[in-house]
């Protein structure tokens, strides 16, 4: 099976090959045809867009400064209350993107923590169910759950795995690595960081979400896609003891649990 | 004999809406895709169907057509991965519902080629089924590279992804594919 060898390729038989090549012909000719005739809509569009904007023009000239129209009371109530702990705009994105992913990794998990927007251009929340939470990042386009983590623990390798994307760029693509997890309770002077393969060492940083929990996230970002057989080295220290893990190219730094990398 | 200048004329030829361009596209390449979408869906009327539904794709992003070294074969490939697993998607829907329908009684056909395309179908189902376990972005490296015949440079153009992606997407397949072999001996 470690080869499994399919059939023999064949020709596409004569009859359908001249049936598709004519369909596609006529689908084509009349495509083209179609950009002629799609002149008579967009006019139309053109001239309802007009309407509407020189009426629009003309309630606006009779509004009074308020902004509101002539003859119509200004409300007098000031903004309203922002929703107490709902993310900003950009978080609200991130939360409808992440909902179905998270959704079939992690059923039932709730939105625990939110890391804002970072320098490499995407946002990580953090996500729990019982005793179990995972993070979402989204970022270029893409949105990554990670494997779930037990709350119960911080050892092992698993909370400290990265997931990475690759968003394409002006010379070819760049590498994103994303990390995170919660502090263990009552751990004291908690700090993990990661030393990459090209010497560079990025510090997690922390939040604090409604429940007093505290969560980490570390995002690195390098402008190459080439693997480096090179292992990641994490340093997590708290409480006054410190370990080291060594994150194995291809097995560690795959973290996804909805996609592959 | 295919020449990057040919390749390039026919990309600028549907970039400026030329039909002409699609049709010598179609004849050129309609049995690699044909095969590779057999390949995906484990059936030669699906096949069909995807290989005519990839050639309309393409001339419905006609303007997006890109040629990597000269080809625009590694786009076209793309196009067809996607096209094929969105059929394979509906089709396992589509299988699901007629299994649970009574089985249709067999007619007899004693044409040796329907016989030959049943049993190759059959033999690619079996390919199919060795190979699910593993995740749809490595089966579709898997495909590309190893019965398609792309370079890694090809298929990580095909996928839009860095040939780095590509290498371990393959590396990986290999592992498990011989894990699994270990496995089930």
């Amino acid at each position: 099976m470690t080869n499994p060898t399919p059939p023999p390729d064949e020709p596409l038989p004569d009859q359908s090959r001249a049936r598709i090549r004519a369909d596609l012909l006529a689908a084509a000719q009349d495509g083209r045809r179609g950009v002629r005739r799609w002149v008579v809509p967009v006019v139309a569009a053109a001239a309802v867009l007009v309407v509407v904007g020189v009426a629009g023009w003309a309630v606006q000239a009779g509004r009074d400064d308020n902004g509101a129209p002539v003859g119509v009371p200004t409300p007098t109530t000031t903004a309203p209350d922002p929703a107490p702990s709902e993310p900003s705009g950009k978080a609200t994105l991130s939360l409808s993107t992440c909902t179905d992913p998270i959704g079939q990794v992690l059923a039932g998990a709730q939105l625990a923590a939110t890391f804002p927007a970072d320098d490499v251009g995407g946002e990580t929340t953090m996500w729990v169910a019982g005793e179990t939470y995972a993070l979402c990042d989204v970022r270029a386009g893409t949105t990554t759950v990670h494997k779930p983590v037990s709350t119960a623990s911080a050892d092992g390798i698993a909370p400290y795995q990265v997931s990475s994307v690759y968003p394409r760029t002006a010379d070819g693509f760049r590498t994103v690595q994303v990390a995170g997890g919660l502090v263990p309770e009552g751990a004291t002077a908690f700090d993990v960081s990661y030393t990459f393969p090209d010497g560079h060492t990025e510090a997690a940083t922390t939040t604090t979400d409604d429940q007093g929990r505290t969560w980490w996230r570390m995002v690195y970002s390098y402008d190459s896609s080439e693997p480096d057989p090179t292992p990641i080295r994490v340093t997590v220290s708290y409480s006054g003891a410190q370990k080291e893990y060594s994150l194995k190219p291809g097995v560690d730094t795959c973290a996804q649990a909805n996609e592959t990398c | 004999m295919v020449t990057e200048g040919d390749e390039l004329a026919l990309v600028a030829g549907l970039r400026a809406d030329d039909p002409e361009a699609l049709a010598t596209l179609f004849d050129r390449y309609a049995d690699r895709i044909y095969n590779h979408c057999f390949r995906a869906t484990g059936d030669w009327a699906e096949a069909e169907d995807a290989t005519a539904t990839v050639f309309l794709e393409v001339w419905r992003h006609r303007r997006r057509v890109q040629a990597h070294d000269g080809s625009a074969l590694p786009w076209l490939y793309g196009v067809a991965t996607n096209v094929c697993r969105n059929l394979t998607r509906s089709g396992r829907r589509r299988r699901r519902a007629l299994a649970a329908l009574p089985p249709p009684a067999i007619e007899p056909d004693h044409a040796e080629r329907v016989a030959e395309r049943l049993g190759s179908a059959a033999r690619m189902q079996t390919v199919l089924a060795a190979i699910r376990e593993l995740p749809a972005r490595e089966q579709e490296v898997l495909g590309l590279i190893a019965w398609s015949g792309l370079s890694y440079e090809q298929a990580a153009a095909a996928l839009d992804v860095p040939v780095g992606t590509v290498r371990s997407r393959l590396s990986r397949a290999r592992a498990r594919l011989t894990t699994l072999t270990e496995e089930s001996s």
